[in-house]
């Protein structure tokens, strides 16, 4: 019997052993592949900006990429642009939570309001688990979605196994498609990205592309992410932060492809119903301001380039300003843009 | 619920732990369970076909048992193998057929109409229908006593591990398996972990990254030549191998894990001297399967009739061989999908065994003449890579979308590639970047090496055998192969769509 305990224990002990010994190169192999990618990744570069500006910031923006090349906090003293691409209201939600504990000097948050805001098109295709899962808690998000076995794996992923796969970045082998290395960093200031092109070419195709990737296969409209929009508006309301929501320009052929694919009266209706019993929400309409321009002011169907950021970001610290400084009751969303 | 998905790790991690704690009687009904919820989930209209049919071949084996006359017994039988085949043939080749003959009719002035309704293939159809055929002629030959527990037979044919991509356990070997009243939990954890991560890795590492290229060779044939052609058809040849041997790999982990030890299915295939020796280490539940009860009936069946005709019995046994050889890897391809390719893959694996019997002495003579027969590593090197080369020259027909495009990429294995295609290693290597094609050579060298060593004990002993250290090396060295170099994409397993 004692025989037995003792290749029982001894059994259980390499076991442990064996664990540790894995848990520890797991970690080691996690950490380093975190780093490289926060490192060169525009989002690291992103993250780094803001957390110098930590405790500073008075109005964040947040979103997608819309507003990430639509917004140029350089009109403003004490701005950032916080949006990532694809990132939508679920990611949003949870990443200004975070934010909010930590800045509580934030008193106005923009947010994107577009045709494919409430699509199921998901940020996490584009962003990698170990990003989130600082940020958003899986589990609830699995309970809500009533998915969670899938994001407790994203949870397990994001947390315990980053590396998984990742060889190249892992090994730095140099040529490879990485997910946040590929495109070359534009110039990124306070995280607006700056983009400098113009969209005169290939305008029908481009234009059918971008309209196909927010919508083609997609719900136009998700009921879990327009539950995680309502959570912001509760959000803001709770911390008594005002929330700007702004209808970003688009293109022309975009917004005709785009039309095709969604009914924009039954979205922005909807979105109209969630913000009514809100008095700290305003909402900024420009989606078509910019339609007779949109070959100089647009660096692809969707995407402002850096000088229609710059007269679109006038027009928002427009409204601003006059309404800190002048005191006044802000304009309501059929009185603004107030001059085109 | 691939057994790649998460969903399945938490499936089985409870189902595993449930079924050792759970008293011996309940668990062939547990286990029973568990594989229903398993292929429900896949396909809960194809869990009815599953119920149903296996009901049926459990009734009828109870009744060929009972039966005392010979022809009776035969009766039933028939009975049993047309219910079978006849859904086999119904929900696997009708959609085949029906175009087929649409197609055909379309040239001749007669009208055949394509029918409206295309089938859905239930999940692992080949596999079950051929584990209750097997089950339906043991019991007829008196092999095998006609189970009595409806739960034991449901069990062996929807057993999960194996339901969807086999192996093709015969009755006798698995159900004997299966727990008594009193037994104890006989499973293998270490054992059966071990096996799926050496699966694992075979697929992650291994087959998904080797399918890169393949992948983008034979979807677009027109634009590959020479040596890359070549390439994608070893690389197909490499990858069909580990990512099939890696299904049974894990499955048989799985099993040992609940105390089953199911059929070894691959044998070091490509070590194989000849075709015929191909196949006696390629899926060989399926192979053993075809001959048990195909070839050998077919076979003795021809040679019996010829041996009467006495202009054909000089050469019976011969024609006897050839006809059922042909016919039986006729049926073997047309078994692994409804498509000419496949039709013409079995052909062509016919008529490389047919072609090897019929010239043994030929080539013994061929041997002795240019001296090989003194140097037997060179002859055996040769032998070895004549049938790889032979193997994976019908791979192109197995992996192609169709005739027309495997066509093409024969015609162009036999052009040279364009200046620009041998100067740019995109174009040499489509799909495939340097560091991807050097993780695949890595991992693909690494494996031959392995399989050497397998070749004289199981993966089990060869690891128990070492001292820790290097076991453990070894283990850290794959598993951190398998979390770094895998491939993440939701993929499938090849056979599990036959």
């Amino acid at each position: 019997m004692a025989v037995f305990k003792k290749i029982g224990s001894r059994r259980t002990l390499s076991a442990i052993l064996f664990g540790l010994i894995f848990a520890l190169l797991n970690w080691g192999l996690g950490r380093i592949y975190v780093h490289r990618e926060m490192q060169d990744s525009r989002t690291g570069f992103i993250e780094r900006q803001f957390s110098q500006c930590r405790g500073q910031i008075e109005i964040l923006a947040i979103g997608d990429s819309h507003m990430a090349t639509g917004f140029d906090p350089r009109f403003f003293s004490r701005a950032f642009n916080f949006a990532l691409h694809g990132e939508n209201y679920i990611y949003n939600y949870y990443k200004l939570k975070v934010i909010l504990k930590r800045n509580p000097r934030i008193r106005t948050i923009l947010l994107p309001l577009d045709l494919h805001s409430f699509s199921s098109w998901r940020a996490d295709q584009s962003l990698a688990d170990f990003y989130w899962v600082r940020y958003a808690n899986y589990l609830e998000l699995g309970w809500f979605s009533r998915e969670p076995l899938e994001y407790l794996r994203k949870y397990i992923r994001g947390r315990f196994f980053p590396y998984l796969g990742e060889f190249a970045a892992l090994l730095d082998v140099p040529g490879q498609d990485l997910v946040t290395r590929s495109a070359p960093r534009p110039e990124i200031i306070q995280g607006f990205v700056l983009k400098t092109g113009a969209y005169d070419q290939n305008r029908e195709k481009k234009a059918v592309h971008s309209a196909r990737l927010h919508f083609l296969g997609h719900k136009a409209y998700d009921e879990l992410v327009a539950r995680y929009f309502r959570k912001i508006l509760e959000l803001c309301a709770a911390r008594g932060k005002t929330l700007v929501l702004i209808k970003f320009p688009v293109s022309e052929p975009y917004y005709r492809m785009a039309a095709k694919r969604v009914a924009e009266e039954e979205i922005y209706r909807r979105a109209d119903e969630m913000i009514r019993p809100y008095r700290n929400v305003r909402v900024l309409d420009f989606q078509k301001l910019f339609f007779d321009r949109d070959r100089l002011l647009f660096d692809d169907p969707d995407h402002l380039n850096e000088v229609g950021a710059r007269i679109l970001t006038s027009e928002i610290e427009r409204y601003l300003s006059r309404r800190t400084t002048d005191g006044r009751e802000p304009p309501k969303q059929s009185d603004y843009p107030p001059s085109r | 619920m691939s057994f790649l998905s998460f969903h399945f790790l938490v499936f089985f991690a409870l189902t595993a732990a449930i079924h050792c704690i759970l008293p011996s009687r309940f668990r062939n009904l547990f286990l029973l369970l568990a594989g229903y919820f398993f292929y429900g989930v896949w396909q809960p209209a194809g869990l009815i076909l599953l119920v149903v049919s296996t009901l049926a071949d459990y009734l009828l084996a109870r009744q060929i048992a009972a039966q005392a006359g010979r022809t009776a017994k035969k009766r039933l039988l028939l009975i049993g193998l047309a219910l079978n085949l006849g859904t086999l043939a119904f929900f696997k080749y009708a959609n085949f057929f029906s175009d087929f003959f649409h197609t055909l009719c379309g040239r001749l002035p007669v009208s055949f109409p394509r029918p409206a309704l295309r089938l859905i293939l239930p999940l692992g159809i080949s596999y079950y229908l051929f584990k209750k055929i097997s089950y339906l002629i043991d019991v007829y030959r008196g092999k095998l006593a006609s189970e009595r527990s409806f739960t034991r037979l449901a069990l062996y044919v929807s057993f999960f591990p194996e339901i969807l991509a086999g192996p093709i356990d015969r009755a006798g070997d698995l159900m004997t398996q299966f727990p008594a009243k009193n037994g104890t939990y006989r499973g293998r954890p270490a054992e059966g972990a071990q096996l799926i991560v050496w699966g694992l890795f075979k697929k992650l590492v291994v087959a998904d990254r080797l399918g890169l290229l393949v992948d983008t060779v034979f979807s677009h044939p027109g634009s590959s030549r020479g040596p890359v052609v070549a390439l994608a058809a070893f690389f197909y040849a490499w990858q069909i191998y580990c990512d099939f041997s890696a299904y049974t790999d894990m499955a048989r982990g799985l099993g040992r894990i609940l105390g089953f030890r199911l059929a070894e299915n691959f044998r070091r295939p490509y070590l194989a001297q000849s075709i015929a020796d191909f196949w006696r280490r390629w899926h060989i539940s399926l192979s053993q399967w075809l001959r048990d009860y195909l070839f050998l009936p077919v076979s003795y069946s021809l040679l019996r009739r010829f041996s009467l005709r006495p202009r054909l019995a000089p050469q019976a046994d011969r024609l006897a061989y050839v006809a059922g050889i042909v016919l039986t890897m006729l049926l073997c391809g047309l078994w692994h999908g409804a498509g000419w390719t496949f039709v013409v893959w079995g052909l062509l694996q016919g008529l490389f065994l047919a072609l090897s019997f019929l010239t043994k002495k030929v080539r013994r003579r061929v041997v002795k003449a240019l001296g090989l027969n003194r140097r037997p590593r060179w002859h055996r090197a040769l032998r070895i890579a004549a049938s790889f080369t032979l193997v994976s020259f019908s791979w192109i027909f197995f992996r192609a979308a169709g005739i027309k495009e495997a066509l093409i990429l024969i015609g162009n294995l036999f052009t040279r590639p364009t200046g620009i295609s041998v100067l740019s290693m995109k174009g040499l290597f489509a799909g495939l970047s340097l560091p991807n094609l050097v993780v695949a050579g890595v991992a693909v060298t690494g494996l031959i090496v392995a399989e050497r060593f397998l070749e004289k004990s199981s993966l089990h002993q060869l690891l128990a055998a070492q001292p820790t250290w290097r076991r453990w090396l070894i283990d850290y060295l794959v598993i951190f192969s398998i979390l770094v170099f895998g491939i993440y994409k939701q993929p499938e397993f090849i056979y599990g769509r036959f």
